[in-house]
């Protein structure tokens, strides 16, 4: 594998980058067909899945984290968990709202 | 003595800064400290995501009622727009790392015209949320399949209308950032030795371009088989 000079990272091929495109063609036809049939719960949990996986190819190839050092890797997954924990609050709350635990 | 200090330090290129030892030390800074934005953005959007799902969580058939107005072809060919600009920012960063500045260009070029057709399809579905009376709080005319849901689906546009918004706005801003690397790259600013700048302009689009993965199934996809 050749190197930049500017980082001395290893400079993406081509053909990797052309397959990632088409892998995220893929899965975006993929997730379009799924949400067609009725999966019941598997369709979010598919929809989820395949949103994921494409932001972790776009991360991973497209954006070069791979040959990230680890500092800059922690800073990566850092800000998706506290949107994450964000999230997961706010959603622990409300679907929990209904629940009649201490009836008088 | 101010002369001296110069003109012993050691050769430095016009692009290494002076408090950088190398390159190496200069790419990984600013690497992090691009990324160290992006994470901010991350927090941006996330406190729409979180809003949208805490809404999605509470009135979710009026979330399934109005993203089924949403139009599927044209969300689904952006997507491929978007994915597809991606992949040529991604060739023009290596374009630029095997000196190669004409396809870095062209990748550049390429980005802008793409980023341009994604806006104009946006525009486009904009306009029809204006004909069909699906503006809300402005013009907005609904008749809901149950009595109360015309107000959960004015909440879903709201938050419709919010994130691609503040997204397009993200692309605009990407589209200038594109033309001014364009500008660099055909002044020869960009080359083997240097391409800093090109990558860090790319991981900005790539977020762009990832945020718009994400809005995809949120906006266009619930219970399409409903």
């Amino acid at each position: 594998m050749r190197h930049a000079h500017d980082a001395h990272e290893p400079i993406t091929p081509v053909r990797t980058l052309a397959l990632t495109l088409v892998t995220l063609i893929i899965l975006t036809l993929a997730t379009i067909t799924f949400a067609f049939m009725n999966l019941g719960p598997l369709n979010d949990l598919a929809a989820l899945g395949i949103a994921l996986t494409k932001v972790g190819l776009i991360v991973m190839i497209f954006m070069g984290v791979r040959f990230s050092d680890n500092i800059t890797r922690l800073f990566v997954v850092i800000g998706w968990l506290w949107a994450l924990m964000l999230i997961a609050g706010i959603l622990v709350d409300v679907l929990t709202r209904g629940w009649q635990l201490f009836r008088p | 003595m101010a002369q001296q200090t110069a003109s012993i330090d050691h050769e430095h290129p016009s692009y290494l800064g002076h408090h950088y030892d190398t390159m190496e030390q200069q790419h990984g800074a600013n690497t992090l400290g691009m990324w160290a934005f992006l994470v901010t953005e991350v927090l941006l959007f996330g406190g729409m995501f979180a809003a949208y799902f805490m809404y999605r969580a509470i009135y979710p058939q009026a979330f399934i009622e109005g993203s089924h107005h949403n139009n599927l072809v044209l969300g689904s060919i952006n997507t491929i727009v978007l994915l597809l600009s991606s992949f040529l920012v991604a060739l023009g960063v290596r374009s630029t790392q095997v000196g190669n500045r004409r396809l870095l260009m062209l990748c550049l070029a390429g980005t802008i015209v793409l980023g341009a057709v994604f806006l104009g399809i946006k525009g486009a579905e904009y306009y029809d949320h204006y004909l069909s009376g699906q503006v809300p709080g402005v013009l907005f005319e609904y008749e809901g399949t149950t009595p109360g849901i015309a107000k959960q689906v004015e909440l879903f546009l709201v938050l419709y209308f919010t994130m691609t918004a503040t997204h397009a706005l993200h692309m605009i801003i990407g589209m200038a950032i594109m033309g001014f690397l364009l500008y660099k790259a055909w002044q020869g600013r960009y080359g083997t030795e240097y391409f800093t700048p090109v990558e860090l302009g790319g991981l900005y689009w790539h977020f762009v371009d990832l945020i718009w993965v994400l809005l995809f199934p949120m906006l266009y996809l619930i219970s399409r088989h409903g």
